[in-house]
């Protein structure tokens, strides 16, 4: 990773200033090497959780934080993934880690068309038509029960036979570890450039020469992707499907994470993810106070520090980080 | 035999119960340009606020439907000012669209706070009236034979505060020029607490009628939130009277869906004309200029 002759460490081709690469590294090796050590189921499932929810707020980052679209309907590529390798493994018995190859092309291929179609709308317009696209897939799978077995549930065959959930955590961690570092990759390139810029203002950005068409569909359908990608994950870890998985509540908390942990960075759905998974689990006894306290940060964020916990990030500890290099 | 008299007053009832939560949500669309997602929710306090007047307070329904509506002012009222209006100072065009994640926010609260307050009990009431009422030989209850009559009559005194008095004026002038009105002396901050203030007032009433046919519960908002979005979007942001329309179009089209198709269905095809609108004619079928139709 550190290069010779530019004196500056690089990560995967970006430069990276020496403490912060050690604290990703720290923070690497301890979510490796700490939960098999703790061996403490109930901690392993919280983790899995932080970790899923950062996945898929860092998917929903990608086109809220950079093209500003907000994929308000984005429960459903994530239920898309999700139902297709299900139904694959439920009624074919296929190994959902094969299943997951179908399941990402229809998640794909469904955001490419859901991303195609919204090409010509923009902010709440946006939002509503992805909205109304998820909520006709929820009622579609309700009322096809035929199939998927609607609100009685399809029963998913699970990614591994043994009771234990570590196996689980690792490979939520490598989908995510993947995923970032693809989106990292994207967005730091040309690509992440053009985003920013049709984010910015759409007229600018065809004047100076970006094909918006191209990167804004790009862009929604990569989301999608990752989207379908926590999907199949989170079917085949909880076992059971419900139309729900396309509902509001999935996209909402993708949202709160996203924005909470601050958009535009795709890294801040980890603290936020961390906080807001963290908060559920102490408030658990708490019932219903606890989702109050994350309508309040939402709220929080939104008036006082739209950029979320990324950019107190950036603000009181990045500096100190620097200043010690 | 298609029985169009039972479909046409199942319609105009049906939409009776869209009309004062979708006209709340165009009023705010049209008029501060806010994308409220806690319209539902509000009608969702309305009706535990009815529910409460009605059976510890004990008063006439006409009064705790007042009462409702004064409450649900204040709550709107409140909320614009504790919330919105910092928000209003430091959003720009993107204005618009931070209402929606705001509004999110406060939805998550109302709904998780009425379920830690209420608990998850259904809260409803006896039939007010009890009796039916004779339509051309369809048997309709007294109650919801009122309740489409109060509706409209509640529409009619909308657009008669905003036509004729000096505050509705104010509202709708606000609509068109947000620059200009300070210059005639009206105090713009005030105009925005007023018109959230009324449209909770509308939909609070709203879910005071839902009650008291149904039922209320901390999550009775979703259903009333997603219709009003969709004779919204249908009918066009910001337009009160497409919106008007529109509750009793959507209305209809589901009461024939219903009769026709098979349990599901029906909201499949509401959701659909969503869809189709936005794809074919953004604006909705009313189109207005809404400020900031495409980013705000």
């Amino acid at each position: 990773m550190g290069k010779v002759g530019t004196g500056i460490p690089k990560l995967m081709g970006i430069p990276i200033q020496r403490n912060l690469l050690y604290v990703i590294l720290a923070l690497a090796a301890v979510s490796v090497i700490v939960p098999p050590i703790m061996a403490n189921g109930y901690l392993n499932t919280v983790l899995i959780s932080i970790v899923m929810w950062a996945g898929i707020g860092a998917a929903f980052d990608l086109t809220a934080g950079y093209i500003k679209v907000t994929n308000f309907g984005f429960a459903g590529f994530f239920a898309a993934g999700a139902y297709t390798s299900g139904l694959l493994a439920a009624d074919f018995a296929i190994s959902p880690f094969i299943g997951l190859i179908p399941a990402l092309v229809i998640a794909t291929a469904f955001g490419a068309f859901v991303g195609f179609l919204t090409l010509r709308l923009h902010g709440i317009f946006a939002a509503a038509f992805s909205w109304f696209m998820a909520t006709t897939l929820q009622y579609v799978l309700a009322a096809e029960s035929q199939y998927t077995r609607g609100y009685s549930g399809l029963v998913v065959p699970q990614f591994f036979s043994g009771i234990s959930t570590l196996p689980y955590y690792y490979l939520v961690l490598v989908m995510y570890v993947v995923e970032l570092a693809i989106l990292l990759k994207i967005v730091r390139g040309k690509p992440g450039v053009a985003f920013k810029i049709i984010g910015e203002d759409e007229t600018a950005a065809r004047t100076v020469g970006v094909n918006v068409t191209f990167y804004r569909s790009i862009c929604f359908t990569i989301a999608c992707l990752f989207a379908g990608l926590m999907g199949v994950f989170y079917g085949h870890y909880l076992g059971l499907l419900t139309p729900d998985v396309s509902s509001l509540a999935i996209t909402i908390q993708a949202l709160a994470i996203c924005y909470i942990g601050g958009r535009g960075t795709l890294w801040g759905s980890l603290p936020g993810s961390i906080l807001i998974i963290t908060i559920f689990e102490v408030f658990r006894p708490l019932a219903a106070y606890r989702f109050i306290i994350y309508g309040i940060l939402l709220v929080v964020v939104m008036i006082k520090a739209q950029g979320g916990l990324a950019s107190l990030f950036v603000k009181y500890l990045k500096p100190r980080l620097m200043s010690s290099a | 035999m298609i029985p169009i008299l039972d479909i046409v007053l199942t319609s105009l009832i049906r939409g009776a119960f869209y009309v004062l939560v979708s006209a709340s949500l165009a009023l705010l669309f049209g008029i501060i340009s806010v994308a409220s997602f806690i319209q539902g929710d509000i009608a969702m306090l309305g009706g535990y606020v009815a529910f409460f007047a009605l059976t510890i307070l004990g008063v006439n329904p006409i009064i705790a439907v007042v009462l409702t509506g004064a409450v649900l002012f204040l709550v709107g009222a409140l909320i614009e000012r504790s919330l919105l209006r910092p928000l209003r100072r430091i959003s720009g065009k993107l204005w618009m669209f931070n209402t929606f994640v705001l509004t999110l926010g406060i939805s998550q609260i109302l709904e998780n706070g009425a379920q830690a307050a209420f608990g998850p009990t259904f809260y409803g009431v006896n039939a007010l009236w009890p009796g039916v009422i004779d339509v051309f030989g369809s048997p309709i209850a007294n109650d919801r034979m009122i309740m489409l009559i109060a509706s409209v009559a509640i529409m009619v005194l909308l657009w008669a505060f905003l036509k004729f008095t000096k505050p509705g004026r104010a509202i709708r002038a606000l609509g068109m020029n947000e620059e200009a009105i300070p210059l005639f002396g009206v105090n713009v901050n005030m105009i925005y607490m007023i018109t959230f203030g009324l449209t909770g007032l509308l939909a609070g009433i709203g879910g005071a009628f839902y009650m008291a046919v149904y039922t209320t519960y901390p999550l009775m908002g979703v259903t009333p939130n997603l219709k009003a979005w969709t004779v919204v979007l249908i009918g066009g942001l910001g337009n009160v009277k497409g919106a008007v329309f529109c509750s009793f179009l959507l209305a209809f089209i589901e009461t024939v869906a219903t009769y026709y198709l098979a349990s599901g269905w029906p909201d499949v095809i509401s959701v659909v004309i969503v869809i189709l609108v936005l794809l074919f004619r953004p604006t909705g079928l009313f189109g207005t200029e809404v400020k900031g139709i495409w980013e705000k």
